[in-house]
């Protein structure tokens, strides 16, 4: 059974990365939330071992000019990172600035941004801004890069105010026309962004009710420090980490947070982490899982490996395609995750992971006999991976359900208990997984 | 400041939509229910296919105004040639891509509106399609979009509302239940472990306990339980049906419009299909991707109802399609251009009444560089509600408009 405590635990590495194997959990809890947070926060304090073996792994392993391996090298990325609160971030980041390969067509470009986005995970919401605004895959995607002094693209300025800073309602249309001349003059040369102030429209524009020649970092600066936008991010961040159905007594505290910190996102997560709200009744089970953390979740609870290449394609399938969203808008999330088609998907990618027998260099496969002793029977089979992966909550009725499912045919058909042999082990309990693994329960946060 | 208005607000209804609570039955049960309720929809019943073009098709460059001197001045680099346009009357005709849709035209089975929009037009993609999604131009944000407002109306199955791919648009949401997504018939089932063929009958029998044994206090859990047992249910009539269908007509790749032709052939009580259709949103290189993306659409609506036509369904079937907005008269200086407002709306069937609807934009008369809307969308939408499938519209649309008449008199 799962103690009080490392039900917490598994909840903060759920949100804040992507899920724990028992024995990780175990280590976790004994340090307690408090020191896990820190950890989760300060990423830095330790080496990377990943990043060194990923530089091995690039064009050997992974052609990341390859839509597919960009896909593949990040979501391995995802499951072996010792800083999974630098990978949720990443995700979140690339969800806010949504960029689509499909468009760029650079995925070079798209794995840079990628890049982009982790080294200012958790920093600076203006650093970050500044750096995207002048970002070559973000020039290219909303046609900074061919917006010229008389012929100003808008492209880039509405989602600017409208998806990354400000939101709806908190600028008008004239704001848009303006910004579009002040964002005049970047180029993408040999994939890298370049300024020609030639096209550049230097001229007077009027923003903020101030008419000026503004310089465009200026202008980042003001958008990114708006108490519009720190609402507008608190509400994405508490929606992302915390409920689905926003919180809003915590997203106001974060945005005066986000506020006082100069957009720190660091101090703003501390503040989403550490609060009384991250762990109450509104928050608990509150998410939908979304595709990536339902497909990397499954394997590191479980514990396993599979062929890392194999996972792009169902993850796109339920809806999350990584560098190709579908919209500047990024993924809504929450409910939008689910449908009649995203949860076949879901269920059948169970089916693949827990029936991937293959024993390749690239890891241990799900094996049921490390699971279940000689000596288990239903209740304590059910029960083992109920703790594993629904924290040993699960209503009565699915309880049932899975336990009248591990009965065993025996001679003559007739139906009998279940039995640790070796049909029991590889015919019933990877379908048990397979179940749990589908059923409603798991697919929440 | 207003607050901007999210999708993810309307799903918070969401748990109220599936009627979780101590007296609901069991939402398998009530799946399976709702499921036997298809009977009660006519299997030679009206439908209707939608066409979503996302991003923004550009109205001025589909219906081309080609004796507009100032369209060709608004479009130095995009304007389509006058000679190259497949000329509807003295003012204004198809892009040349839309050949295949011209056969149709003449015989009277394509009607193009035009100027169709809404007051105070919004340049946001978000905003705009959540209102035509909607249809509704302000105030509080419905739970259901126009098309599941008719589903609940005729409270019929999932099945009564397809939509191809993920996610589900806002125009299919319901009040009770949810719209069926399918991305084809491979992937909508549960699959098995290949090394324990009987086994997969046990898990199946196993999941749908799981899905049955919901009625717990409102949560995600249960949204997703019901969206479960819907897939349960629909499963094997949707793999049925496709199976049973076939194409004879040639779709360009990557269509959706075929499966849709397999889905009638086959015998789907499906009333409403629902495909999307990306990359409208032109702000660069219009010119070769704008053709590209018309020609597509058009080949394919062509196709389809030559399938239609092979199995004598064609009458019972409107296409519609729309986006959300047209684009700026005035072209960037990207060889593109930006958002704008008012545009053309197709509806494509042997009951349609055939022709130009419609005035055309007044390119003299722009309102920040856009035209003012002519029809408002919402009367498009009740002449397909009343006329197109035989539905009350005013329970759909929430208000009475005045129905543009589409529809040849029956």
């Amino acid at each position: 059974m799962r103690t009080d405590a490392e039900r917490t635990i598994a909840h903060l590495y759920r949100r804040a990365g992507f899920g724990l194997s028992p024995a990780e959990l175990r280590a976790a809890a004994a340090r307690g939330f408090r020191a896990c947070v820190e950890d989760l926060l300060h990423p830095e304090k330790d080496d990377d071992p990943l990043a060194a073996a990923l530089e091995r792994l690039e064009g050997e392993v992974f052609d990341l000019t390859n839509l597919e391996d960009a896909q593949a090298w990040w979501i391995y990325r995802i499951l072996h990172t010792a800083r999974p609160l630098e990978e949720k971030m990443t995700l979140f980041w690339h969800g806010h600035f949504a960029t689509g390969a499909g468009k760029v067509e650079d995925v070079g470009l798209m794995v840079r941004q990628n890049e982009l986005f982790r080294a200012h995970a958790l920093g600076r919401f203006a650093d970050l801004l500044a750096a995207v605004a002048r970002d070559p895959a973000m020039l290219l995607f909303l046609d900074g890069a061919r917006s010229t002094k008389g012929k100003p693209n808008e492209n880039f300025p509405r989602e600017l105010l409208e998806l990354f800073t400000l939101g709806r309602g908190g600028y008008a249309e004239t704001d848009i026309r303006e910004l579009a001349r002040l964002f005049t003059g970047w180029k993408v040369r040999e994939g890298e962004a370049a300024f020609e102030p030639k096209d550049h429209d230097g001229s007077p524009k009027t923003l903020f009710g101030e008419t000026r020649p503004w310089k465009p970092e200026e202008v980042v600066e003001r958008l990114a420090e708006d108490p519009a936008t720190a609402r507008r991010l608190a509400g994405k961040i508490v929606r992302f980490f915390v409920a689905d159905e926003g919180l809003p007594e915590l997203e106001t505290e974060v945005a005066r947070k986000f506020l006082d910190a100069d957009g720190d996102m660091r101090e703003t997560l501390r503040a989403v982490f550490l609060s009384p709200h991250f762990v109450s009744a509104r928050a608990l089970r509150a998410k939908i899982k979304g595709p990536v953390e339902f497909v990397v979740g499954a394997i590191r609870e479980l514990g396993v490996a599979v062929p890392v290449r194999r996972l792009p394609g169902p993850t796109a399938r339920m809806g999350q395609a990584l560098f190709n969203p579908p919209t500047v808008k990024g993924w809504d999330g929450g409910l939008a995750w689910v449908n009649t088609a995203t949860l076949f998907e879901r269920a059948n990618f169970a089916n693949t992971l827990v029936t991937y027998r293959a024993r390749k260099t690239d890891g241990r496969p799900f094996e049921p006999e490390a699971w279940v002793g000689r000596d288990a029977d239903a209740a304590k089979v059910v029960s083992t991976f109920l703790d594993a992966l629904l924290d040993g909550e699960a209503p009565p009725g699915t309880r049932a359900a899975l336990e009248g499912y591990l009965q065993m045919k025996g001679e003559k058909g007739i139906l009998g208990p279940f039995r640790p042999t070796k049909a029991g082990l590889d015919g019933k309990v990877r379908g048990l997984v397979r179940l749990i693994l589908s059923s409603p329960e798991y697919q929440l946060a | 400041m207003r607050r901007g208005v999210d999708r993810r607000e309307f799903l918070r209804g969401a748990f109220a939509a599936v009627g979780v609570g101590a007296a609901a039955p069991s939402l398998f049960a009530r799946a399976l229910r709702s499921q036997e309720s298809r009977v009660a929809t006519d299997p030679g019943g009206r439908i209707l296919v939608v066409v979503q073009l996302s991003g923004g098709n550009d109205g001025l460059n589909t219906l081309v105004p080609y004796a507009d001197d100032l369209y060709h001045k608004a479009r130095p680099t995009l304007r389509v040639d006058p000679k190259d346009v497949l000329r509807l009357d003295d003012r204004a005709g198809l892009h040349p891509s839309l050949a295949p849709l011209r056969a149709r035209y003449d015989k009277g089975e394509v009607a193009v509106v035009q100027g169709v929009g809404y007051p105070n037009p919004d340049r946001s993609h978000f905003r705009s399609m959540e209102i035509w999604h909607t249809a509704r131009v302000e105030g509080p944000l419905p739970r259901a979009g126009w098309l599941g407002r008719f589903a609940d109306a005729a409270s019929g199955p999932p099945t009564l509302l397809v939509h191809f791919g993920s996610p589900l648009p806002y125009a299919l949401e319901r009040e009770a239940g949810t719209a069926l997504a399918f991305d084809g018939p491979d992937a909508f089932s549960m699959a098995g472990d290949r090394r324990f063929p009987q086994d997969r009958d046990e898990q199946l029998a196993a999941f749908r306990k799981i899905c049955d044994c919901g009625g717990g206090p409102a949560s995600y859990a249960e949204v997703v339980r019901a969206t479960a047992a819907s897939a349960l249910a629909s499963a094997e009539e949707v793999k049925e049906c496709v199976a049973k269908g076939s194409n004879k007509a040639n779709y360009p790749a990557g269509q959706r419009l075929p499966l849709v032709a397999r889905m009638i052939g086959g015998g789907m009580r499906t009333r409403i299909y629902y495909a999307t259709v990306y990359g409208f949103d032109t702000h660069a290189n219009q010119k070769g991707l704008h053709g590209n993306l018309l020609g597509q659409f058009a080949s394919s609506v062509d196709a389809f109802f030559q399938d239609l036509e092979a199995i004598g369904r064609a009458k019972d079937v409107v296409l519609l399609a729309f986006s959300e907005f047209g684009r700026r008269v005035a072209e960037n200086g990207s060889g593109g251009t930006d958002h704008g407002t008012a545009g053309p709306v197709f509806l494509v069937g042997p009951r349609v009444k055939g022709g130009l609807i419609g005035e055309p934009p007044n390119l003299a008369d722009l309102v920040d560089g856009d035209p003012k809307f002519g029809i408002d969308f919402r009367s498009v939408y009740a002449s397909v509600l009343r006329d197109g499938l035989g539905a009350d519209p005013v329970a759909a649309l929430g208000g009475e408009f005045a129905p543009v008449p589409l529809f040849a008199p029956a």
